[in-house]
């Protein structure tokens, strides 16, 4: 002892033997933290190790480990590497078991000393060669034996014992072996072994009742605890032999019962790092080897092993018997990382700390453990759980896996930061536990009542009912249900209904539930829980279904009906980032502009759109999105003018792009011509072209500013202020063409208009604004109606389609009404018709139809339908009103002076209520003719009263819907003084084509 | 401009500076349908000098609003003065008060339409682990009072009969605070004897990064007299963003040839529909109009750092960009773009990049006895990267391998990568489920614990794969391609995350 001490403090140099680098070390702070014992190898280890491998017995033997570790810890011996498993157990050999296991080993040899003493005397000359006589005494003083069977057992001459007498050679009954050992434990404590009531095991034997009465309870009490074991063959055999492998084997079993008694203490615990010292000491090299082993409870236990490899008798070699791998050896063979079990012999008289056995249990390397979370302590970084048999577990927690932050304590459960304050204390918690230490804390809350299955549909086959998913392992997993019987819910996108949840499982029928559905619904991305039936998991009882959809924002490049499934419409949206991609359309699928609804034929190219699209992965790489609502954008990227001009100074800072010798294109072609004219270029999504190539901003500051080109430039109408959209400049000479119907278009640029000989073609930097919306020229269509301003020969800078102008259609009647089918029509008898400049008159009596969406217009503004009565003091009958009709609905039912002078001009401004209008004429009736209203200012100013109306493109619109360069056309009732800037009443506006 | 700068110091402090983590700048522009010109975001030299402070604080700034009272849409243009009460969030529950004091005319020419408001919110906040909800919420009825003349008629407002409340919730991932709110308000006026209702409910979103913020809100309104009613939805947007513009330098012979400037934009602006209006109004008033603030840009010079060895390189313009904000820093020249970026080195960018606040080494070393403030082994306080990593580790973007040791010398591998770039602006959770597969070909050589980030990442357009449709999920990362991740991820705070919170808001009606 003294020799091995120095040798550990006399340290000449640390040979790592298991690992060049210490940092590899799995658990780091198993070198640092205190070491609470540390337990030496045995001297007679070596020949025992020897000895335990045996040549009749191997690792395939049921009981080998048993066997094993019996003999590690002195309880059965071998003999020249034999072990003879199947010998046959002896009373006497019972009886010493029993009295070890009652912890009186030492008792045991001090009686035999006592009795040889009293042997040494000549009284008595007959108790000296029984080895276990020790033992019998001692059973014989505790109740296991009589003092007759006593007697007998130390009798010398076994022969002269009657035959019911007491052999202690003979062997002994397993139900005799059994009740000693019973008596033993309870000698021990009465509580250690369980009782089970009613003796149920014993009756699952066959030959129970061939138990003896007297043996019946104790053999009952060693299955209840499965201490004792029936034979192979299911028997009991109480009156058959005990060999010596099933006495190892009831040792096993008997395990912490007998440790304790016998001052032994079995511990497990993982190898956490191997410290080598080697010695040199004169001739003689010496290896101190300690193994640092963190035990169950997170505390540091060191293991010595010394090997002396002198020559010299003397030599010490402190070893332990280790079974590793199935195999007996020394503690050479432990290695870092080694879970081991480990059986020490703690003698607190001697100081003596040893090492008796060592088993290496590993293969789990990793385990995981469930039980309740009792404790976390911070301060030493310990988790404490209980499991379902009320024992308590300690693991040290790995670094990194709970921390201090800001004064509070925090564990990760996963990836997720817990706080102290909200540890789920009480709940299960499953622990991933690597050489004993916890890697990874995963909640698992209370008991699992349903099993349910979740993954994301990649195929729901509704013809052979069944349903495929990836599971979230990534497992595909298919089941089978019948489309008839089974549940499904699911929510919608939109439906918001929060109200509803499971309680509408468990009471059914409770109100309306929005998520019921049918499986026709579940469609491949979807996230499902899938219950199945207990008695059949392969099909599914209840289906409940998330959508997974993901909202695309981008521009509508091209929508066309599909050619071949005329219910269709293919779209190419192309994304914010510039990537592009298909979908098919359906015709019935939601779609929205403004929040409200719209036809989805009247989505065009060019519109910006937000998609909700269902992504489905089906398999790695094969994605398959469909289009389930379409929600048009508002004006947010609406051209709202084109200017031409110079490009003038560019301010990168504030954004901003000026226009010298700017003109803004209206419907009467240039026009607003401004000197400087600034443009804000704040968003970032702007293209610049030159001469139909793209470039970008710093090419223009560097090259085109300042220079004779002209620049075209495309503004949108953005929230925050109008801004550029598009730039591009061009070297040709302007040439604006009066505006026209496209005869000819090839669908990839290229087209005619009826007015022009000329092919026109377009270029990416041709501002292609159609309907409001910016478009390339492969969207022109015939019969789009246009306006192309060329720069250079044949070379399209802008071209600017929209409606085509025309007053056919809806047109505007004067007449008197005679009578009024209440809600449904009204008569007039004769009506004026507005043809032209001119109210014709027609003596014919006509019938307009009414509806709901009919407008009834006063100098009161609006009145509803039930107003339009032809009794009670409200009566419109006899009355006159100007009519706007469609066909014979009426749509606009307005009552209004009669308005025949006639004001036209070209719109300049628009505000609520009023319009200005320049370039004024008047209309004079008696000769026919327009005349200017000013030489000077030729302006005037139109109010609009609430009985006024404005009809543009066969529509009644608002005033808002005017655009600068609209020809108007202005009908009054009376006409005031003829001057420049006077203001006229109008009731009906016309926009002129 | 004077308020500007104090607004500017506060957003320096709360945002960037403060050891207790801000509250979000919620509600800078009010909640009454109006607009303001928004706050500068700090510049970088700024954040440096300014002191942690959440005292009490005034901003000015331009205001906007559309009134509606009359049926018609009056745009009114003054300025609104917000003032914050101090507040403490090391304090959870706490409270504050904020005032809003909006003193507008007509924008057009009628000096007489005019509007001044005072309303003073109780806020009263809490935090629940990484979440903060708010309430405000006026406390007495003296707290609000509004007068308007609109067109001859003054409208005062009838405090007993007003109310207002708005709910918020912010999110506080590592490099963004995200935050939605809902507000509801009945104000009561008397104009003429008559009663004017004006009823306004509806919610906001907003965020708040290093990059860039915004906030935009959609509410529905009614205007409700004896006579007409009206409704309409108005859609009002604040958003400022640093953009990055690089200039070549004219003379030869400069020592530099050109460097990066970042220029902080302000976009204000608000839209909005009419969906029903008074009878006599019908064909006189756009159904939609937009009104907007112009702002003054602020600009601000970048470093250019010697990058000449770099020229032509695959990802010249990724590196060149982070050396500019100082997101990669050191000796230029030791920089080997195709070598294998270390794990330590990569979270010092991703960091750096949202600009998480970096604690001073402490002198004493721990709290308790003999606590050592060693997180990972291998990450000792000597190292450079060890207050980069300690903060990460502290938002929970690094987490250490199986023995929790950190590896920060090792390479990282794609997947990695991209899970701590996911974390680090919190959308992961766009990956719906804990393992979801991937549309990448390679998907089955994803790890389990890195699908889901990997699949927000695909998602919001971040990562895309390769030309066969690979992600590549175990290669190790290269120096120039982590520059180009992290570019990607700034990129898309400045912008992306901007349009997201603006246009796909303000161009919608629904």
């Amino acid at each position: 002892m003294k020799k091995l001490v120095s040798f550990i403090t006399a340290v000449v140099f640390v040979l790592n033997t298991v690992s060049a680098f210490s940092l590899e070390l799995t658990d780091t702070k198993v070198f640092t933290d205190p070491i609470q014992n540390t337990y030496i190898g045995r001297d007679e280890a070596k020949n025992m190790i020897s000895n335990l491998n045996f040549t009749d017995v191997n690792s395939g033997y049921w009981a080998y480990e048993s066997i094993v570790k019996a003999g590690a810890l002195d309880m059965v011996k071998g003999y020249d590497r034999t072990f003879n498993p199947n010998g046959v157990v002896s009373n006497q050999e019972a009886i010493a078991f029993a009295v070890r296991v009652m912890g009186l080993e030492n008792e045991a040899q001090t009686e035999a000393a006592r009795l040889e003493n009293l042997n040494s005397t000549p009284a008595s000359n007959s108790v000296r060669p029984v080895w276990s006589i020790g033992y019998l005494s001692l059973a014989m003083q505790n109740g296991l034996i009589t003092n007759a069977q006593f007697n007998d057992a130390i009798n010398q001459d076994q022969n002269t014992i009657l035959p019911e007498g007491f052999f202690r050679g003979a062997p002994v009954t397993r139900e005799q072996a059994a009740h000693w050992l019973v008596m033993a434990i309870n000698y021990l404590s009465p509580n250690l072994l369980t009782p089970s009531g009613s003796q149920q095991k014993l009756y699952s034997y066959p030959d129970w009742d061939s138990v003896s009465a007297q043996f019946a309870q104790s053999m009952e009490l060693l299955l209840a605890n499965g201490i004792m074991n029936g034979k192979s063959n299911g028997t009991l055999s109480p009156k058959g032999n005990l060999t010596r492998a099933e006495m190892a084997q009831i040792l096993s079993n008997l395990d912490s019962i007998y440790y304790n008694a016998a001052g032994l203490v079995k511990k497990t615990g993982t190898i956490g790092g191997i410290k080598d010292t080697q010695v040199n000491q004169t001739a003689d090299i010496n290896l101190v080897r300690n193994l640092y082993v963190r035990d169950m409870n997170g505390k540091i236990d060191v293991l010595a092993y010394n090997i002396e490899s002198s020559s010299s008798p003397q030599a010490v070699n402190k070893d332990a018997v280790v079974l590793k791998g199935g195999l007996v050896s020394g503690m050479a063979s432990l290695s870092e990382g080694d879970e081991i079990e480990y059986i020490v012999r703690n003698n607190p008289d001697t100081g003596e700390n040893i090492i008796m056995y060592v088993k290496v249990t590993n293969g789990i390397v990793e385990k995981e453990v469930q039980g309740k979370l009792i404790d976390i302590d911070y301060q030493t970084g310990q988790i404490q759980i209980v499991d379902n048999l009320e024992k308590y577990f300690v693991y040290p927690l790995a670094d990194g896996l709970y921390f201090n932050e800001d004064g509070k304590d925090y564990a990760y459960f996963g990836t997720k930061k817990i706080a102290e304050s909200e540890m789920p204390y009480g709940s299960t918690v499953k622990l991933k536990i690597v050489n004993n230490v916890a890697k990874e804390i995963t909640y698992e809350g209370t008991m699992n009542l349903a099993k349910e299955l979740r993954g994301i549909v990649t195929e729901n086959n509704t013809s052979y009912g069944y349903l495929t998913v990836i599971d979230n392992n990534g497992n595909e997993v298919t089941k089978n249900y019948y489309a008839g019987q089974i549940t499904v819910e699911k929510q919608q996108y939109y439906d918001m209904d929060d109200e509803i949840g499971y309680y509408d499982q468990i009471f059914k029928n409770f109100k309306y539930d929005a998520r019921d559905t049918d499986i026709s619904s579940i469609e491949p991305g979807d996230i499902v829980f899938i219950k199945t039936y207990s008695d059949n998991p392969d099909t599914i009882e209840a289906i409940s279904a998330s959508t997974n959809y993901t909202m695309k924002y981008g521009k509508i490049a091209q929508f066309n009906r599909d050619t071949i499934n005329n219910d269709n419409y293919q779209m190419l949206m192309q994304y914010e980032d510039g990537q592009t991609a298909w979908f098919d359309v359906a015709e019935n699928i939601f779609v929205s502009k403004e929040g409200k609804p719209l036809d989805t034929a009247k989505i065009q190219a060019g519109d910006w759109a937000k998609i909700l699209v269902n992504q489905a992965i089906i398999s790695p790489g094969y994605v398959m999105e469909s289009v389930k609502e379409i929600t048009v954008e508002g004006t947010g990227h609406d051209i709202s003018n084109i200017v031409k001009g110079t490009l003038g100074s560019i301010n990168n800072i504030q954004n901003q792009l000026s226009v010298t010798n700017a003109y803004t294109l209206t419907k009467s072609g240039w026009a607003d011509f401004q000197q400087v004219k600034n443009l804000s270029i704040a968003n970032n999504d702007i293209s610049y072209y030159y001469n139909g190539n793209q470039v970008n901003l710093d090419y223009l500051m560097r090259y085109l500013k300042h220079a004779d080109n002209e620049v075209y430039i495309a503004l949108e109408n953005n929230y925050s202020g109008e801004k550029v959209s598009m730039v591009s400049i061009r070297n040709g000479r302007d040439d604006i063409l009066e505006p026209d119907r496209v005869v000819n278009a090839d669908g990839v640029g290229g087209f005619n208009i009826l007015s022009s000989s000329g092919n026109i073609t377009t270029d990416s930097g041709t501002i292609v604004r159609r309907h409001g919306r910016l478009v390339d020229g492969g969207s022109i269509m015939v019969p789009d109606y246009a306006r192309v301003v060329l720069n250079g020969n044949g070379k399209a800078a802008v071209v600017d389609i929209y409606d085509e102008p025309n007053a056919s259609g809806v047109f505007i009647a004067r007449g008197r009404i005679i009578s009024v089918d209440e809600g449904k029509s009204f008569k007039v008898k004769s009506s004026s018709i507005l043809t032209g400049d001119e109210w014709l008159y027609t003596p014919v009596e006509r019938t307009f139809e009414i509806n709901g969406s009919t407008l009834f217009l006063n100098e009161g503004g609006i009145s509803n339908i039930n107003s339009f009565l032809d009794y009670t003091t409200e009566s419109v009958e006899g009355g006159i009103f100007n009519i706007v009709a469609d066909g014979t609905t009426a749509t606009h039912v307005i009552q209004s002076p009669y308005a025949k002078d006639i004001v036209r001009g070209t719109v300049y401004d628009t505000a609520a209520g009023s319009i200005s209008i320049k370039d004024s004429r008047y209309y004079i009736e008696n000769t026919g003719r327009w005349d200017t209203v000013s030489d000077k200012d030729n302006s005037v100013n139109v109010t609009l009263p609430t009985n006024s109306v404005i009809v543009k493109n066969n529509k009644v619109v608002g005033v808002s819907e005017l655009e600068k360069g609209d020809k108007i056309k202005v009908f009054t009732s009376q006409l005031p003084n003829i001057a420049g800037g006077m203001t006229v009443t109008g009731s009906i506006i016309l926009v002129e084509g | 401009m004077r308020g500007l700068k104090a607004l500017l110091i506060i957003g320096g402090a709360l945002c960037f500076l403060s050891a207790q983590p801000a509250l979000a700048k919620t509600g800078d522009f009010g909640f009454f349908t109006g607009i303001s010109e928004g706050r500068k975001l700090p510049k970088s030299t700024e954040l440096l000098l300014e002191k942690n402070s959440n005292s009490k604080d005034e901003v000015e700034a331009v205001y906007k609003e559309v009134m509606f009272l009359t049926g018609t849409p009056t745009v009114f243009q003054g300025k609104m003065t917000t003032t914050t009460g101090s507040y403490d969030t090391a304090k959870s529950p706490g409270e504050y008060t904020v005032e809003y004091k909006v003193e507008s005319t007509d924008s057009t020419n009628d000096e007489d339409n005019k509007i001044e408001r005072t309303i003073k919110y109780a806020v009263d906040f809490r935090k629940e682990g990484d979440q903060v909800i708010k309430d405000y919420e006026i406390d007495k009825a003296g707290d609000w009072s509004e007068t308007m003349t609109i067109n001859g008629v003054q409208y005062s407002l009838d405090a007993e009969q007003s109310y207002s409340n708005i709910g918020i919730i912010e999110s506080l991932t590592p490099g963004v605070t995200y935050y939605k709110g809902d507000i509801s308000h009945r104000a009561v006026y008397t104009a003429d004897e008559n009663k004017v209702t004006w009823e306004l409910s509806g919610s906001f979103y907003g965020y708040d990064c290093a990059w860039s913020s915004a906030e935009t809100q959609r509410i529905d309104a009614t205007v409700k007299t004896d006579q007409w009613q009206m409704q309409y939805q108005i859609r009002p947007s604040v958003s400022v963003g640093k953009m990055l513009q690089y200039s070549e330098n004219e003379p030869t012979a400069i020592s530099f040839s050109g460097n990066y400037r970042e220029v902080m934009q302000n976009l204000s602006g608000l839209s909005y529909n009419i969906y029903s209006i008074p009878a006599n109004l019908t064909y006189s008033v756009p159904a939609t109009g937009t009104v907007s603030i112009d702002s003054f840009n602020n600009f601000e010079q970048l470093i250019a750092p010697d990058l000449s060895f770099l020229k032509g390189h695959f990802a010249e313009y990724d590196i060149k960009k982070l050396f500019a904000m100082q997101i990669l820093d050191g000796q230029p020249s030791f920089y080997q773009p195709s070598q294998a970026i270390t794990r330590g080195e990569y979270v010092k960018m991703l960091v750096k990049a949202v600009k998480l606040p970096i604690e001073e080494q402490k002198k004493t070393r721990g709290r308790k006895n003999n606590v050592v403030n060693i997180v990972f082994p291998d990450v000792t306080e000597d190292r450079p990267d060890y207050p980069y990593i300690m903060a990460a580790y502290k938002k929970g973007l690094a987490v250490g391998r199986d023995n929790g040791h950190f590896y920060t010398d090792a390479p990282i591998e794609r997947q990695e990568a991209i899970v701590i770039l996911m974390r680090t602006i919190g959308l992961e959770t766009l990956g719906l489920d804990n393992t979801p597969v991937t549309s990448f070909t390679d998907n089955q050589y994803i790890a389990n614990w890195a699908k889901r980030e990997v699949y927000a990442a695909n998602r919001l357009g971040i990562i895309t794969g390769d030309d066969d449709g690979k992600f590549k999920p175990t290669s190790y990362v290269t120096k120039a391609e982590a520059a180009a991740f992290v570019n990607r991820l700034v990129d898309y705070m400045r912008q992306d995350l901007r349009t997201d919170y603006t246009e796909h808001i303000v161009n919608y009606a629904n």
